[in-house]
């Protein structure tokens, strides 16, 4: 079933459901546990959904703050919530008694990951990095270490797996660029290498299939404009490019190990096959990149198991498919319109730092 | 800006309710530890954020008030150094010009001291801003959850 809204344009029906609810959304991802999305909402509340959008169950309120969910990740039997207010961990299923109740990390974040290691990670802005693993039980002390920042603005982070027994930890660090570093749990110092150039301002990152020893990056500025590190730990000059298609302020960059995702203030854009054009190397060329131009007003988006597209716009939430995307099936596109551009390729002054980082024990953690 | 070394009391007042406003040199290079407004921004610019909180009264319910910069239709300029959207005018006691500094959607306190809940402006504020057509429902909601638009 679809619906037509007044546009006219043909929408996947997906959030009606939960209007019912009085459920606005905050965050959209995958579930961590039942159903395959999990939505939070402004007021503090998660919401599980199946793959067409009807709720299992009522929402729950996870964040007594009230405050909106901006990232929920998952670490075995745990889920990490994350608001501007505090950072919520719980057991996704309590079995017993004992394993009820929720510890609050009293520190706001931009949001929440996890590391292979088993640990959760959050940006704090102008605080730095949390990283956190939980105890057995939700009553044990979690294990909590902050990233100084060293006047570094931390927006997004991701961990993925590093060489041994470390995690790499990339992150969007704004005006400070992209930033990485080699992290294992409990080690109390590390480094953490920036990149950026005068007039970057990086509002988020992705990490593209590769290896441990040398992940490949992208980044995307608040003007849209992207850098391609091959070697997030080791590149001196990643590719800097523009795409004059891309229009508005980058909110999000999301991959599914081929395509970008780019969603800004004007729309989403969908950079056909350019990640694996990067990969190859194909990056001096002047090779033509298929763009899907989507015009919406979106507020945030997420992607989940690398096919579904979830974007959440003032009124609704959008379903799109990836796999259609690549067919350019015209009814599932919102009237989006494909075309062929060059990137313009830039060639700014690189600055490469290295950022002394103390983990301290957070204080006000139980 | 200018970094500031003394107080600057605008000579000019808020249309509406005849609100004297100053540039402080704290939130002008004096405090590295301080919210500060972008060096790009003119005296009169950080006027104008605070003339339009009081024109379109963008106050929560402590009387503080609240401002943003528009670009054009549809965007909002930075007014603060760490890409601050908002700014906040701390209610000002009688006789008092009121100041003010850059807050919001950046993440800058922890527990020890201004809880985020307490950075962040009241809901309602947000709600005013739409409802006056400074920003639009997506960047209500953008900047309520704490991210730039």
């Amino acid at each position: 079933m679809t619906r037509n809204p007044p546009n006219g344009r043909e929408l996947p029906p997906f959030s009606a459901e939960f209007r019912k609810f009085g459920f606005e959304p905050s965050w959209v991802g995958p579930s961590p546990a039942a159903g395959d999305f999990c939505l939070g909402s402004e007021d503090g509340r998660l919401l599980f959904t199946d793959e067409a959008g009807i709720p299992i169950g009522p929402p729950v309120q996870v964040a007594d703050s009230g405050e909106a969910i901006n990232g929920v990740a998952a670490s075995g039997k745990w889920i990490a919530v994350s608001t501007r207010q505090e950072v919520i961990v719980e057991v996704i299923t309590p079995s017993t008694k004992e394993e009820e109740g929720a510890t609050v990390l009293p520190y706001g974040a931009h949001g929440v990951g996890v590391a292979p290691g088993g640990f959760f990670v959050a940006p704090l802005g102008c605080m730095g990095i949390m990283m956190f693993k939980p105890g057995p039980r939700p009553s044990d002390p979690v294990g909590s270490l902050r990233m100084s920042g060293e006047g570094m603005y931390f927006y997004r982070v991701l961990a993925l797996a590093g060489t041994g027994d470390k995690d790499t930890v990339i992150t969007a660090c704004r005006k400070g660029g992209v930033g990485s570093m080699e992290f294992r749990w409990g080690e109390p110092k590390c480094n953490l290498r920036t990149s950026t150039f005068k007039g970057l301002d990086v509002v988020d990152v992705c990490v593209v299939p590769s290896y441990p020893a040398s992940p490949t990056v992208v980044g995307v500025g608040l003007d849209g404009t992207l850098v391609f590190f091959r070697d997030a730990l080791h590149d001196q000059k990643p590719v800097t490019m523009k795409f004059d298609t891309v229009q508005g302020t980058a909110y999000r960059l999301l991959n599914n190990g081929n395509h970008l995702f780019l969603l800004t203030s004007q729309g989403l854009y969908a950079l056909m096959n350019l990640v694996g054009q990067l990969r190859e190397g194909r990056t001096k060329e002047k090779t033509a990149t298929s763009i899907l131009a989507m015009p919406m007003e979106a507020v945030d988006a997420n992607l989940v198991a690398g096919r579904w597209l979830l974007v959440i716009t003032p009124d609704e939430v959008l379903k799109l498919d990836v796999e259609l995307i690549e067919q350019s099936k015209p009814t599932n596109l919102l009237n989006g319109e494909m075309s062929e551009a060059i990137p313009r390729t830039l060639a700014p002054e690189w600055e490469v730092h290295g950022v002394p980082q103390t983990s301290t024990q957070l204080a006000g953690i139980p | 800006m200018p970094t500031l070394a003394t107080v600057v009391v605008h000579e000019t007042l808020t249309g509406r309710n005849r609100y004297q406003y100053q540039s402080t040199p704290k939130h002008h290079g004096a405090d590295a530890a301080a919210a500060q407004w972008l060096p790009k921004l003119t005296l009169e610019e950080e006027f104008a954020v605070f003339n339009l909180a009081d024109q379109n009264e963008l106050a929560d319910e402590d009387g503080r008030l609240y401002g943003v910069l528009r670009i054009g239709e549809n965007d909002l300029r930075d007014v603060g150094t760490w890409q601050q959207q908002i700014a906040e005018f701390p209610l000002a006691s009688e006789g008092t010009p009121w100041h003010g500094y850059p807050i919001w959607a950046i993440n800058q306190d922890g527990p020890s001291n201004r809880a985020a809940q307490k950075m962040r402006p009241a809901k309602i504020v947000f709600q005013r801003m739409e409802t006056a057509g400074l920003i639009t429902k997506r960047q209500r909601k953008r900047l309520y959850k704490g991210d730039h638009v």
